[in-house]
């Protein structure tokens, strides 16, 4: 909330559960989802991720009515799935509830249930998704639907020596990346999900509807014969984890890993594939090294900066954990989640961070608005923002410039092959950062200097000597 | 192989199952469809939002609020407050024991901190169903703050977004009610107008130059000052005519203002529109500055179409917006430019202003309401289509079918209402049939 006026929320840090459960959705092969609510929620979460994807983004609602809100959604919900089976012919539903379903307290199994039992042999299976709007953000709506996805496949449990790969929203680039370095490590592994292709396609002599890519289900199951989960996530909680629900139901091992993002998410990344089989190639020391070398060549431009990064919990701390590798002070450590994990997570290195420049103010907020920010952004001198184009309104108003590395990105293109992982992925936002405080200098030292320190030529009058 | 058109979509699409009865329209979305309509929420909010001194809290879930902040490109000569977000930002706990109360304890924290003039508060979907009084709330706020707090009672379920339009219509009714019995003067409201780009800037700039005072506009640049001057003018101009119809209506019935239709797409409304503007007003000198200025602005306009004009002669155009008004417009606009219109539809047409798309499209013209992705995508492919004026969730879709597309939806930064909108209209048309980039897209699949 605010920090003005304490009980609104002034210009959200945030969306909704269903945003984040349908994006997670999307990685999941010959996946189409159904929103069961009114028919605003899809329409606006289509809009708001056709501008950061620029991608068509096919989202149903059941559409549901007055008669339907007082007397239940069921109808609507039945009829619903199967025009969409119509028009998509999907292997895989998702239905995911919105705040109306919730309140109304739809039984969204039991829908499902008499939806096999009127469609007997119909190939589609159909996975339900909590997801209510005032649950939680898209953060935790993406969580819910990778644990729903995870607990309502048929599990294969036969040993598969595989690695399981779940990360929170990363953007379809950076998933092709995280694709292939474990390829290129020598390891097979199941993405959870797969947002590469389906958030980023192609253009194609013939437009497919239904979109190609993402984890099949028969991949999916497989995950809890894995030898091994890999979980992108300090923050979501052992209910929302499907590393967590893949170790307790089939005794998958798990670590649970931050982004890999900076030296140190990278090396603890690359050590737990090494100690599963993986091979460190020497393309990949060399890629290290390399980052290693940029990130001296940056280092003096870099401890001028005073970040405020923000959006969703991982990628916060991990954002932060990078900035503090380079010097760059981040005063601010923002999340419009719920998230009493992050102070933990940060705050000793965002203080040793600070305490090199005498940066005395610093703050972690969770469950914030870009209200509070703004104020802590004047407050605290920020000179750079790290996270989504929301945050552009106070960009140009407090003349910020803006690294746009999270969801959404409304005002560039290319939101969808934003780079954020790995070594390649770390010097993307580094090289900003570094680049937009030389960009500053560039643009004030001339004029600073002059005005401090010129004070005219006494000995030439007024004029001077031209 | 999957279907296109749904058993229950075919009577809302022409040439399919009309049955004689004309495309089938206002009616709620089919489930399941995929439709690119949002809710009775979104018409309510996108009508009152360029009010830039209002402050508009979202009582609800924190999505309605988040999915709006600040989309529209409504420009302001005035206040920035409307370009904020406010919502109550409801939890689990407040669903469970209401809401009620947070809201006026967020009204009150702004009316003592903000000293607004103007609040309004948009029921969302939930709040429908706990049954927070927000009418109770509103009222008691505004004995205890002595402003305006409006309710609008929008739960996104409560119908299609035809009815949001309307419940902001009657929230507008219920500021400018109190403000009825000022002295008329000479001169016009500017209804259905939301300033995207300036739009009603440069159409108030025309009427003025014409000499016809704009009393009031709504809501485009609009304050709560300037609103309830409104009932003072001689005359309504209705622009969008599916948002603002039904509130000139009422100002007829309940102000005595009479209202009359105009578009300023494309040179013919819009030369239509000024003549008919000052002829209302039954001042001959009024009329004939008006046969001036229009036929000054036509010549002026004119060599730039002829210029463009051979690059687009022949070109198949495609069309899906909000509103019917807006449809028949651009029908007439890509004609000017001898385009023929071979797909048309809207979210939330009217039946007249379906007849009328009949009335002015080619027999083998798709007509279609409330279309999805998968109507689209068949009819633009089956007609060749080679543009698409829509809004941005139809754009995507457009270039994966490897067609152009022109932005004409509420977000966009530039006119193209006037003469100065035709000049963007038509580069923006020609810039993106013409654009090399399709060349290369068409051999896509061809390497090395």
């Amino acid at each position: 909330m605010s920090e003005n006026l304490v009980n609104l929320n002034v210009n959200p840090c945030k969306m909704c559960m269903p945003m984040g459960a349908a994006t997670a959705l999307y990685g999941i092969r010959g996946c189409m989802s159904i929103l069961h609510g009114s028919q605003g929620c899809a329409t606006y979460i289509r809009r708001h991720m056709a501008t950061h994807f620029n991608e068509p983004i096919d989202i149903a609602s059941s559409s549901l009515t007055e008669q339907g809100t007082v007397f239940g959604g069921e109808a609507n919900l039945l009829k619903g799935i199967s025009n969409l089976i119509k028009l998509y012919r999907p292997e895989v539903i998702g239905v995911c509830t919105t705040c109306l379903a919730e309140t109304i307290g739809e039984d969204v199994g039991a829908i499902i249930g008499k939806f096999h039992e009127q469609n007997p042999g119909l190939d589609v299976k159909i996975i339900r998704v909590a997801s209510p709007g005032y649950g939680g953000t898209q953060n935790e709506g993406f969580f819910a639907a990778l644990r729903a996805v995870a607990g309502q496949v048929e599990p294969d449990r036969e040993p598969n020596g595989k690695i399981n790969i779940v990360t929170p929203m990363v953007s379809p680039a950076d998933m092709r990346w995280l694709k292939a370095f474990l390829g290129g490590m020598g390891l097979d592994a199941i993405f959870l999900p797969d947002l590469s292709d389906n958030l980023d396609g192609v253009t194609e002599k013939t437009y497919q509807r239904l979109k190609t890519g993402g984890t099949s289900l028969g991949e999916i199951s497989k995950m809890a014969g894995a030898k091994l989960t890999v979980e992108f996530s300090e923050h979501a909680k052992p209910d929302e984890s499907p590393a967590v629900f893949l170790h307790e139901t089939y005794g998958v091992p798990f670590v649970r890993l931050p982004l890999p993002m900076g030296v140190r998410g990278m090396d603890s990344f690359v050590e737990v594939l090494r100690r599963h089989g993986g091979t460190v190639s020497h393309d990949l020391i060399k890629e290290r090294g390399r980052y290693l070398d940029a990130m001296v060549d940056g280092h003096k431009y870099c401890a001028k900066a005073r970040a405020a990064v923000f959006g969703d919990p991982d990628f916060v701390t991990a954002a932060v954990r990078l900035c503090c590798e380079n010097g760059i002070v981040p005063v601010i450590a923002a999340t419009g989640s719920v998230c009493p994990t992050l102070k933990a997570a940060v705050r000793e290195e965002m203080d040793a961070c600070a305490e090199i420049s005498f940066v005395e103010n610093t703050r972690i907020l969770e469950d914030c608005d870009f209200d509070a920010i703004e104020k802590y952004c004047a407050e605290l001198g920020v000179n750079l923002l790290i996270g989504s184009s929301d945050s552009r309104r106070i960009s140009r108003k407090l003349g910020i410039p803006l690294i746009r590395c999270a969801f959404p990105i409304h005002d560039h293109v290319g939101g969808q092959r934003v780079r954020t992982l790995g070594f390649e992925g770390s010097l993307n936002i580094l090289d900003q950062a570094a680049n937009a405080m030389l960009d500053r200098t560039e643009a004030r030292f001339r004029g600073d200097l002059y005005d401090r320190f010129y004070k005219g030529d006494a000995a030439f009058g007024e004029e001077g000597i031209g | 192989m999957a279907n296109n058109i749904l058993d229950e979509r075919q009577c809302s699409i022409s040439g399919v199952d009309q049955k004689g009865r004309g495309v089938a329209c206002e009616k709620e979305s089919v489930s399941g469809a995929v439709s690119q309509r949002a809710c009775v929420y979104c018409g309510a909010r996108v009508v009152l939002n360029p009010i830039t001194d209002a402050y508009h809290i979202v009582h609800g879930p924190i999505g309605c609020a988040s999915y709006t902040w600040d989309i529209r490109g409504s420009l302001t000569s005035g206040s920035e407050t409307y370009r904020n977000s406010y919502s109550t930002d409801l939890r689990e706990t407040d669903i469970v024991f209401g809401g009620a109360g947070k809201l006026t304890k967020a009204i009150d924290e702004l009316a003592e901190k903000a000293s607004p003039k103007l609040i309004f508060v948009y029921a969302t979907c939930i709040v429908g169903v706990i049954g927070d009084d927000i009418e109770a709330v509103c009222r008691s706020a505004e004995e205890r703050h002595g402003i305006r707090v409006v309710p609008v009672k929008a739960p996104g379920f409560s119908g299609t977004k035809t009815q949001g339009y309307k419940l902001a219509c009657d929230a507008i009714m219920q500021l400018m009610l109190p403000h009825s019995g000022q002295p008329k003067q000479f001169g016009v409201n500017i209804l259905g107008d939301y300033n995207l780009a300036g739009e009603m800037w440069i159409i108030k700039g025309y009427l003025e130059a014409i000499g016809i005072p704009v009393i009031s506009t709504i809501a485009g640049d609009s304050s709560y000052g300037k609103l309830i001057r409104a009932p003072g003018a001689a005359l309504n101009l209705v622009q969008c005519a599916g948002s603002s119809e039904y509130l000139a209506e009422r100002m007829d019935g309940e102000l005595g203002i009479p209202y009359i239709k105009v578009s300023f797409f494309g040179v013919e409304d819009t030369v239509a529109s000024i003549l008919r503007v000052a002829d209302a007003l039954g001042d001959p000198v009024l009329s004939a500055n008006a046969r001036d200025f229009a036929a000054k602005r036509t010549a002026e306009a004119m060599p730039f179409i002829e210029k463009y004009r051979p690059k687009l002669e022949g070109k198949r155009a495609a069309i899906f917006v909000g509103g019917g008004y807006k449809a028949i417009s651009l029908i007439r606009q890509f004609n000017e430019l001898g385009m023929k219109t071979v797909v048309v539809g809207t979210q939330t047409g009217k039946k007249d202003e379906y007849e009328t798309i009949g009335a002015l499209a080619d027999k083998d013209t798709v007509i279609l309401d409330d279309a999805n992705p998968a109507e689209l995508e068949q009819f633009m492919l089956e007609k060749h289509a080679d543009i698409l004026v829509g809004g941005v969730k139809e754009r995507p879709l457009a270039y994966k079918l490897g067609i152009p597309f022109c932005d004409h939806n509420h977000e966009r930064k530039h006119p193209l209402a006037g003469f100065e909108g035709i000049e963007n209209f038509i580069s923006e048309i020609n810039l993106s049939i013409n654009s090399p980039v399709w060349g290369y897209v068409r051999g896509c699949e061809e390497i090395g």
